[in-house]
């Protein structure tokens, strides 16, 4: 078990937005979380990596609980965070981008990991000397899922990944994220408004309404197609 | 001919001045955006410490290059754990807040050291140029700053802490998210402020002398310079130095110095009002 997350509360201010949710996600899994606009998705991803507090639960990564700790520290735990937005320095050119991913982890050297990161996103290699800010909105998509996992994440958060991306660049996205799921055992938890994106990569997929988990669909359900119908009649 | 290299190092002289006295402030203002009123007792705290070295017997470059910005980095690190830090986002209060530390150091520094000016001696070996003579200190000073600001520039660009202190300026929450001790960069980044602030000091004190009330005059230029040079901290303060120190030089030389005191102020109103993002807001955007 790499994440077991039990009755998470967090709020903005006083507005309660996730109200007890409770999930685990294996070693290896992919866990898509569908909801409406508002029921708290991002907030669950933002309490999960640590920009937003709990104000109660528990959330143990590999074991260990992570509530209270920093989201720096959780991040060199093992939790990677793609935010909504891509989130790029805007100022610091793609290659200074990669770098601030890095995290020292065994034996990879900053090097090391950024050019085994630039062999796996080659649309990113001819632009390592321009600034993130100039990147088309795709492009930096890529080059925030790429910085994130320059620090070789054991769990990965992606928050709405395809929002206004070209669907070549959502092809790229599924390719690398299927890979690092299949041959690097990468964990995935995926918030996404996109069906086709959520059932391409997720083994089960959890709902979430009014800050809870209400349903969760199975690999099976999935495969069967019976993900579009389940949402029709909760989302 | 003479006559115009001694303008000329003159000139280029008053441009290192004002790159060194901003220097510290381009950081913790240009990056932080943290209004540090207490800029000016920054450098007095430089100078006192140099002159505390050199009175110590510590030899006179040490004592004016390695002491101070130890001494002020380190007294940097402790304000900002202690004031700063809780003061982030919040211009208004840490106005207030470094406006009443520039007081209290100020109080300090006189009940401490008294409102004597304290001296550091030194002896230089001029430059002759005709039958001009051209301070050797100057020339010192002048090298000096273009050292300063390549080693600055190196430091931000190439270094592994200089670009977790240029993301963190820009986004501090995704530096959290990407493994960045954030709060431990901006401590850091202030405190290297602050050792630019004292080394300035220190480098100042054997031409200007150290006196507790000093600051107050260094920080209208540094802001000015600071200013005027807008979001770019190290090509701005450069660019707005270079184009400060001339103005200033030009008319100081045509009249006095109280007019070339002047000239920098209207200019640097001229400036705002042509660029209000300043120079590096229009010109060199990319630039550090």
């Amino acid at each position: 078990m790499i994440l077991d997350v039990d009755d998470l509360h967090a709020a903005y201010g006083r507005i309660p937005i996730l109200n007890g949710v409770s999930f685990r996600v294996s070693d290896g899994e992919t866990v898509g979380i569908l909801g409406h606009n508002g029921m708290g998705k991002t907030t669950l991803l933002k309490t999960l990596i640590g920009h937003l507090s709990a104000t109660a639960g528990r959330i143990r990564f590999s074991g260990t609980d992570v509530s209270r700790w920093p989201s720096y520290r959780r991040a060199r735990a093992g939790i990677g965070y793609v935010p909504q937005g891509r989130m790029i320095f805007p100022a610091l050119t793609v290659y200074e981008n990669l770098r601030m991913g890095f995290i020292a982890r065994g034996d990879w050297s900053e090097e090391n990991a950024v050019n085994d990161i630039r062999a796996r996103f080659p649309r990113l290699d001819t632009l390592l000397d321009r600034a993130g800010g100039t990147l088309s909105g795709g492009e930096q998509q890529l080059l925030a899922l790429a910085r994130t996992l320059c620090g070789h994440p054991k769990l990965l958060l992606l928050d709405e990944p395809t929002e206004g991306i070209q669907p070549s660049i959502v092809d790229d996205i599924i390719e690398i994220l299927d890979g690092l799921h299949r041959f690097d055992g990468l964990t995935i938890i995926v918030v996404e408004q996109s069906l086709d994106f959520i059932s391409a990569l997720s083994q089960r997929v959890l709902l979430i309404q009014k800050g809870t988990i209400t349903r969760e669909l199975s690999a099976e359900q999935l495969s069967a197609g019976a993900l579009a119908d389940e949402l029709g009649e909760t989302v | 001919m003479a006559f115009a290299s001694i303008v000329g190092l003159e000139v280029v002289y008053a441009v290192a001045m004002l790159i060194l006295v901003s220097l510290g402030l381009a950081i913790v203002f240009g990056m932080m955006r943290v209004i540090n009123l207490a800029h000016g007792e920054f450098m007095v705290m430089g100078g006192y410490a140099a002159t505390l070295a050199v009175h110590h017997g510590i030899n006179f470059w040490l004592a004016i290059i390695v002491v101070p910005p130890i001494i002020v980095g380190a007294i940097g690190v402790v304000i900002e754990r202690t004031i700063i830090r809780f003061l982030y986002g919040r211009m208004f209060e840490t106005m207030l807040a470094t406006w009443g530390l520039s007081l209290f150091l100020v109080g300090l520094m006189t009940v401490i050291f008294g409102d004597d000016t304290e001296g550091v001696p030194m002896s230089l070996p001029g430059l002759h140029i005709g039958l001009y003579q051209e301070s050797g200190y100057n020339l010192f000073v002048i090298g000096f700053s273009v050292f300063l600001v390549g080693a600055v520039y190196a430091f931000l660009r190439y270094t592994r802490l200089g670009l977790l202190a240029r993301a963190t300026m820009q986004n501090a929450p995704m530096a959290g998210a990407l493994g960045t001790n954030t709060s431990g960069v901006y401590a850091a980044t202030f405190a290297l402020g602050a050792a630019l602030a004292g080394l300035a000091g220190g480098i100042i004190a054997p031409i200007a002398g150290v006196v507790p009330t000093t600051g107050g005059s260094y920080i209208g230029q540094a802001f000015i310079t600071v200013l005027g040079g807008g979001a770019s901290a190290l090509a701005g303060v450069v660019s707005a130095a270079i184009l400060f120190g001339v103005v200033d030089q030009a008319a100081t030389f045509a009249t006095n110095a109280v007019f070339g005191e002047v000239a920098l102020l209207l200019a640097a109103i001229v400036l705002i009002r042509l660029l209000p993002n300043g120079i590096t807001g229009r010109f060199f955007r990319r630039s550090l």
